[in-house]
């Protein structure tokens, strides 16, 4: 209790001793967590080689100037690649995040002790690997290419828009929901009338957000052969042309900025 | 596109004219409720209405006034007791027979329940849900004559030329007003009101339940009002019921509601002292008696 009597008055404080010395014992384990965590790293690490990173980034960095000026034009059509991979993942990833979403709310699940628990273990899963693992995974089976990509991108989006969905229709008010069931309604219309209205402005925004970083996601997969810009940056990694690999870095920013100009300015107008 | 909704002869109601149908009843017998494994919220409450009765069910906070209009509709599901609307016990309809039973049953609420991102037409036509299918209406693509029927009932409620604001524009009283469009385009026999006033000022409420009980002699419905305001409800409910813990403890004309009824219903601390205006005999109601500072005056 956090109220003690002393002398007839009665004193306030914050915790009790116990909760005090808790927390002392956490912040001590923590601390030597973090120095256990330090040594570990360093040493793993060659020193020798940090000591002249400075030399090395003047290197790579006079190798990648000029940048091969030329070279962008070709890059037109893997960037194109890179945006179709992102939007159609995403609207995959959407297409099939919602029935589970729906799946895995409290108030909408068909059944909290089956089907709840299994929906909600395939969003943890689809979040728990990276989209470049999903890459992997996707070009061994179906070989490198955009499909490969595309899926990845989706079945990483599942995850991520999922969770933010059903979180969203667990908060939403119910009272909605109550009064269309009282109007005679069936359950689909009652959630399509006094749901969905609510969780639009949130189904939107995730989605539009998901795109924005799977443009920035997207533009890697190539380094697993999923099709778009990263393929040819690891060509021209692989052939040490350092004067195309500053004119693709600079493309990718670009995409990057207008993915998040397009997507703050689309989120901004949604209430 | 369908034909002009003028050409159906309709059997439904005519914008607002008054309709003298076959005459509807609801009984509750001894109604138990709890939610889940917690103590009884109702035990034994019984109420009947008669056709076209219109009656004020008052109580303190807690005394399970929302909780007994929310079993007649059975969103809690009474463990035991009949709920007769037309002499057919709600309490055993499955669950298709239960639909067209809560569309019988026009709900009104105190928080008034409307769906906010949506017009005030798209809301009132959600009252039309329980006799349209599931792609009409996620199309919005709702029986002419019903909305020709909501048109009429938005100029009934005063909120002409409003059907294309979003209800989050609205005010309290308007939102209300939107309520019980919603409720009456769904043809109810029997209204069943939960404190329609709770968050709106003395004036507006006065309005409100003026709207609501002009809107029951024209149809010829029954309806049962939560009130929390005990002057509202002696001037406009002319048959009260008192709950209390679940029971009821009082059941009469509203005339008969004195200062040992309302300690009966409300506890000892409702009727103060000095509250001489409040529990002066009945006869007062036409006065207003929206201006008490006393506790049931909210
Ligand atoms: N969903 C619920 N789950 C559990 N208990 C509930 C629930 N709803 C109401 N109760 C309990 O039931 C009792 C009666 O509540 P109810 O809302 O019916 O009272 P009321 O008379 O309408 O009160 P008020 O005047 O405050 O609206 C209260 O003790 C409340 O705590
Ligand atoms: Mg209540």
């Amino acid at each position: 209790m956090p109220v003690l009597v002393r002398d007839g008055t009665r004193e306030w404080r914050r915790r009790t001793s116990a909760e005090q010395w808790l927390r002392f014992l956490g912040a001590l384990g923590l601390t030597g967590l973090l120095v256990a965590a330090v040594s570990a790293i360093s040493a793993q690490t060659t020193w020798a080689f940090i000591l002249d990173a400075g030399l090395q980034l003047q290197d790579l960095a006079l190798r990648m100037f000029p940048p091969d000026g030329a070279y962008s034009v070709s890059l037109f059509r893997p960037l194109l690649d890179t945006l179709h991979i992102a939007t159609l993942g995403t609207a995959l990833g959407v297409l099939i995040a919602l029935p589970l979403a729906f799946a895995s709310a409290r108030p909408t699940t068909p059944s909290r002790r089956y089907v709840r628990p299994i929906a909600i273990l395939l969003l943890v899963t689809s979040r728990s690997v990276n989209s470049i693992i999903w890459a992997l995974m996707l070009v061994v089976l179906l070989g490198p290419g955009m499909l490969a990509g595309v899926l990845a991108i989706a079945f990483r989006s599942v995850g991520f828009v999922g969770k933010l969905i059903y979180e969203a229709i667990e908060e939403a008010p119910t009272l909605p929901v109550t009064a269309m069931e009282t109007t005679g309604a069936g359950r689909a219309q009652a959630l399509a009338f006094g749901l969905l209205p609510q969780i639009m402005p949130t189904m939107a925004g995730v989605s539009i957000y998901r795109w924005e970083i799977n443009i920035r996601e997207a533009t890697i997969l190539g380094l697993v052969g999923a099709g778009g810009i990263g393929m040819a940056l690891q060509a021209s990694i692989d052939a040490l042309r350092w004067s195309r690999v500053s004119v693709i870095l600079f493309a990718i920013l670009g995409t990057v900025v207008f993915a998040e100009l397009v997507s703050a300015r689309i989120r901004r107008g949604l209430g | 596109m369908g034909s002009d909704p003028q050409d159906r002869p309709g059997v439904r109601h005519e914008l607002g004219v008054s309709v003298s149908g076959p005459e509807h009843s609801l009984s509750i017998q001894s109604l138990h409720v709890r939610y889940g494994r917690g103590e009884p919220v109702l035990s034994g409450a019984s109420i009947a209405l008669a056709p076209k009765e219109i009656v004020g069910l008052i109580g303190a906070s807690g005394a399970g006034k929302s909780t007994l209009l929310r079993a007649v509709q059975r969103l809690v599901e009474p463990e035991s007791g009949e709920i007769l609307l037309d002499g057919v016990d709600l309490t055993k309809l499955a669950r298709t027979e239960l639909r067209d039973a809560r569309r019988r049953l026009g709900m009104i609420f105190q928080e008034h329940a409307l769906i906010e991102r949506l017009s005030v037409m798209e809301n009132v036509l959600t009252g039309t849900l329980g006799r349209t299918g599931f792609w009409q209406s996620a199309r919005r693509r709702f029986a002419p004559e019903d909305v020709t029927e909501a048109f009429g009932l938005l100029d009934r409620v005063g909120l002409t030329g409003l059907e294309d604001s979003r209800c989050d524009e609205l005010s309290g009283g308007q939102k209300q007003r939107v309520g019980i469009a919603r409720a009456l385009i769904q043809h109810p026999d029997v209204l069943l009101v939960d404190e329609p006033t709770a968050s709106l000022d003395p004036a507006t409420s006065v309005r409100i339940m003026t709207l609501i009980t002009e809107i029951c002699l024209e149809r010829g419905l029954a309806a049962l009002i939560n009130l929390h305001d005990v002057p509202l409800a002696r001037r406009f409910c002319p048959r009260i019921v008192g709950l209390k813990e679940g029971e009821v403890v009082f059941d009469g004309p509203a005339s008969a509601l004195d200062d040992e009824i309302l300690r009966r219903v409300y506890g000892d601390d409702a009727v103060g002292a000095p509250a001489g205006h409040q529990g002066s005999p009945a006869g007062t109601e036409g006065s207003g008696g929206t201006d008490g500072e006393n506790i049931l005056g909210r």
